[in-house]
Order: structure tokens, then C-alpha cells, then sequence
């Protein structure tokens, strides 16, 4: 039998002092219980002991709520430009349960942008790459990888258990389609979409009235200037932040910056404007 | 009456001279709508479901008064 706390050390940071523990102590505590590493950080958090590897999450997060990242379920759709940044971020953030769904595989002219991709793994399916690169930074977590698009046919099951969906695609019919399917199984959907220097993102909380349509009205195929306009690497970074900080934020029980209102970024200009839905 | 109209994306496409720093210079009749100076630009207003006149939420038939900022933003998809 491991205890936790005999491997657990004190450490101050800022002004309040911590019990941490290290990935190896609660891999092997796992491996001795037989479940998976995502249900150490969850006993360890419980027994009051921060995963080191999160320790520079507090005070922004509380105890409390980095338990409730632990212990939450998110679906990522796209593993490409906005996918990568966010899927990186969460795995960082210690979100227990990530599922990642991406149809493609990384080819050169993704290394411009797509956090996962890189010379190794040109061929490679996105949502495995990104599914083994976030294991590398991230043990403690739970990744599942789908390597199948997002279509009518698997969108009810990739959702089915899940309290969160990041919409990081890149066509308006599968945004609209996932949108809709977030409504009727009532899961809270993180939108965010980029094209050369401008980006978007807004939050659609289960029960509500507002969806993609409120962004895009009756459009339901990019404007042919507005694709050709590229997406260069830093607003998808951007972007892709964005949307997993509104993530670990819903996540941990704050509120929501973008819900009701879309966040338009020009990187043209530097403006940031906060556009209400309607 | 004077107005700055600022467009995003695939919206300069209607205006040739536009600077993105600064938007558009546009003169305009008084008490002319959202709708009425987009059109004096040529824009097509389907393209466009975001409205805001000097930063709060405006619609196609906002009365304008001269010197606001009209901002147009269509909305990008990609990822």
C-alpha cells in the first residue's frame, strides 16, 4: 500500500505553502491500484496534495477547482491549427479525460501553425500525434484518440459523457452540424475560428438560444477570399488560448468571458472587439 | 457627415484604397443607416451578421449622426 502523502513534500509558493508530489510517486500508486494515473491526481488533490506539475496553476485555480479539471471530460474536435494549442493546453491543465477527433493527416504545409506537427510525424494521423505528444507532456491524463472526422453518423457518441466540446475545425458545415448536436445533448460548446490575421471565439452554454448561426447567419461555406487569406501560426495561437482558458475556466466553476458575445481579434490593427450575438 | 468604417476580412474586398490601421473614410448623408453607407461602399450586406457602431451593438437600420465608427466584421471559419 503507497501513501501519497509519505512521497508528498512541502514547497512555498508565493505566499502559501504547499504539499506537491511528483508524476513518478502517483504513476506507481496507479499502477499498484490498477486504474488509470488520472485517478492519482484526483486522490492525491483530495488528500490536499497539489501534482507538482501544477503547482504554478495557484492561486489562479483554488484546490477545489484544479479537482474539477481533474475530474472533467472534454471533447476536442480538430487537431489541427486551433486543436493543437488548445489540446496542448489542456493536457498542461491536467484536465482528466480528453477525447480528440481529426480526420487528416499532418502534411508540410500544417509545420507553419499545428502545435503536433513536425518532421516525424508528417503522415501521421493528427489526433494520434497529438494524442502521443500530449502524453509525453502530460502522463497523468486520459487521451483518447479518434482518428475519423467528426460526421451525422459518430457525432452523438464522441459527445456521450462529455461536460465540455471545443469546436477547433476548419468548415462551417461541421461547425454547424457539432453545434447542433451540442444542443440537443445539452453540452456547452467553446467555438473558435481564424483566418489570416483575424480571429474569433465565443461560448455557447447548454440551454441556450444562441448558435453558430448568430455568428454566421444563413452562410454555410467560407467566402472563397476569406480562406484564401491563410492562417499564420500566431493566431491560431491566439486564438486556441483563448478558447482553453473559457475552457479550464468553465471547467473550474468561473464564469464565462465569451457567452452571449463573440471575441473578434484583427491582427491587422491589434483591436479587440467584444461583439454581442443576437 | 464624416464616418470611419472599419471592415475585416473578406470585406476590403469592396474597397480598394482600405488601410486596415485605419480604417475608411466615409461621407455620408445625414442621418444615413448601417445599410446605407455599406451600400455606398458596394458592400453586400448578407455577407454580414456583426454590427457595431463605436463599440456597441448596431443593426443594418442604426441611424447614424455623424463621426461614429462603423465596424463590419464577417466572420472568419478556419482553423
Amino acid at each position: 500500500m503507497i501513501e501519497l502523502r509519505n512521497s508528498a513534500h512541502i514547497v512555498t509558493h508565493g505566499q502559501a505553502v504547499y504539499w506537491v508530489i511528483d508524476d513518478e510517486p502517483l504513476l506507481l500508486w496507479a499502477s499498484s491500484k490498477g486504474v488509470h494515473p488520472r485517478e492519482s491526481q484526483i486522490h492525491a488533490l483530495l488528500e490536499g496534495i497539489v501534482p507538482h506539475r501544477y503547482l504554478r496553476n495557484f492561486s489562479a485555480l483554488n484546490m477545489a477547482e484544479q479537482l474539477s479539471l481533474c475530474r472533467s471530460r472534454v471533447l476536442v474536435c480538430g487537431c489541427g491549427g486551433l486543436g493543437g494549442v488548445v489540446a496542448n493546453l489542456l493536457a498542461r491543465g491536467g484536465i482528466g479525460f480528453i477525447r480528440l477527433v481529426d480526420g487528416d493527416v499532418f502534411v508540410p504545409s500544417n509545420l507553419n501553425r499545428q502545435w503536433f506537427s513536425d518532421v516525424a510525424h508528417l503522415g501521421w494521423p493528427k489526433a494520434s500525434a497529438a494524442r502521443d505528444g500530449m502524453l509525453r507532456i502530460n502522463p497523468l491524463v486520459e487521451i483518447e484518440a479518434v482518428d475519423e472526422p467528426l460526421d451525422a453518423s459518430n457525432a452523438r457518441s464522441l459527445l456521450q459523457g462529455m461536460d465540455l466540446c471545443v469546436d477547433a475545425l476548419d468548415n462551417l458545415e461541421t461547425r454547424f452540424l457539432l453545434d447542433t448536436w451540442c444542443r440537443r445533448e445539452g453540452i456547452a460548446l467553446v467555438h473558435g475560428a481564424v483566418s489570416g490575421w483575424l480571429g474569433q471565439a465565443t461560448t455557447f452554454l447548454p440551454n441556450r438560444a444562441l448558435g453558430m448561426e448568430s455568428i454566421f447567419g444563413k452562410r454555410r461555406t467560407r467566402d472563397a477570399l476569406e480562406e484564401s487569406l491563410g492562417v499564420p501560426g500566431p493566431t491560431v495561437s491566439l486564438i486556441g488560448s483563448l478558447q482553453a482558458m473559457e475552457v479550464m475556466r468553465l471547467l473550474a466553476g468561473k464564469s464565462p468571458c465569451y457567452e452571449g458575445r463573440l471575441l473578434y481579434f484583427d491582427g491587422e490593427s491589434g483591436q479587440m472587439s467584444l461583439i454581442p450575438l443576437a | 457627415m464624416p464616418l470611419t468604417v472599419v471592415l475585416a476580412a473578406s470585406l476590403r474586398k469592396y474597397v480598394a484604397d482600405y488601410d486596415p490601421a485605419v480604417g475608411k473614410k466615409v461621407d455620408a448623408a445625414p442621418g444615413a443607416t448601417v445599410r446605407q453607407v455599406a451600400e455606398q461602399l458596394g458592400i453586400a450586406g448578407e455577407e454580414v451578421k456583426l454590427i457595431m457602431v463605436n463599440g456597441r451593438a448596431g443593426e443594418w437600420d442604426t441611424v447614424l449622426q455623424g463621426n461614429e465608427r462603423v465596424a463590419l466584421f464577417p466572420p472568419v471559419g478556419g482553423g
